[in-house]
């Protein structure tokens, strides 16, 4: 896949992993990975630009004596998702018509 | 490898980095490893799963701006402070390196006027032959009308010719503007870059 297309898509994917409640790094990849190939790594780098963008907000919670941080998502975020969605049904018309005109 | 072990290590590969950049790293890994811990892996487990030291260290790197990365060599630098020696050749050398400093920006100073002064008088050409056309055209249509047919017929030939070369003209001159112009960037550029250079190796 387009590598600019994969990493909007992976943007999308971890907002959607903190959108129905607040979650942390080793959480979100346990989310993520059975969909998508992400890595510890991969994710940092897309916390960081999210958090930049503020589709996301971070805060620290403590938890077993340590500091835990959960991102949780803003309404920019959840925006971003729905432009996600949107962007899709265009893709999906656009395939359709592709095919179409394949098989004419 | 243990988990002090890989946090030692990051920390030494990402040294020269901004100091909050470093320690947010090693936050958020540090905080994998243990929820990795937690879950039941051992710590050499959690973090042979994080991936390479090398990998990790690259995409910080990669996000981390090159003003911010410059902007930690220079403060390192001012740290150390610029040795009294170096103080002492530039103040006793200045007799020497000041004249030619100031040489050289002349010469590149002269070099750019020589060069759109050549620019200015080809346009200054166009111009002496639109006007010339312009006139030749009016002159052939007077003639013309007291009846001088062949000066009036000469007149607005020659006139027509000239206006139709300054058309050709035009075009040659827009060319050679736009490469004067990428010229100057690039000698620009040049300038800044011995700047840079003679920069890095005082300091």
């Amino acid at each position: 896949m387009d590598v600019q297309m994969k990493r909007g898509m992976l943007d999308v994917c971890v907002l959607a992993a903190i959108q129905s409640e607040d979650s942390y790094g080793y959480q979100i990849i346990k989310d993520v990975k059975p969909y998508v190939e992400i890595s510890e790594s991969t994710l940092y780098p897309i916390l960081r630009r999210l958090e930049e963008g503020r589709l996301l907000t971070v805060r620290s919670v403590e938890h077993n004596g340590r500091l835990r941080k959960y991102y949780h998502i803003t309404d920019a975020g959840r925006a971003r998702i729905e432009e996600f969605k949107g962007d899709w049904k265009e893709m999906e018309s656009i395939y359709r018509f592709i095919i179409r005109e394949g098989d004419k | 490898m243990s988990r002090d072990a890989f946090i030692g290590e990051l920390r030494h590969r990402m040294a020269g980095l901004p100091q909050q950049t470093v320690e947010r790293t090693v936050e958020y890994y540090s905080e994998l490893i243990a929820d990795s811990v937690e879950d039941g892996l051992s710590e050499e487990e959690a973090v042979a799963r994080l991936g390479s030291l090398d990998e990790i260290v690259a995409n910080v790197v990669k996000d981390t701006p090159l003003t911010q990365i410059v902007q930690t060599r220079v403060q390192e630098k001012k740290a150390k402070g610029v040795s009294g020696w170096v103080i002492l050749l530039l103040v006793l050398g200045a007799p020497v390196w000041l004249p030619l400093l100031i040489a050289v920006l002349a010469v590149i100073f002269a070099l750019y006027i020589a060069l759109w002064a050549v620019v200015v008088s080809l346009w200054a050409a166009v111009a002496a032959v639109i006007l010339a056309g312009i006139a030749a055209i009016v002159g052939g249509i007077v003639e013309l009308c007291r009846l001088h047919l062949a000066q009036g017929l000469v007149l607005l030939g020659g006139g027509l010719m000239c206006l139709g070369l300054c058309v050709v003209a035009f075009l040659l001159m827009k060319l050679i503007t736009l490469g004067t112009v990428k010229l100057c960037k690039l000698l620009w550029t040049g300038v800044k870059s011995l700047f840079v250079g003679k920069g890095g190796k005082k300091a």
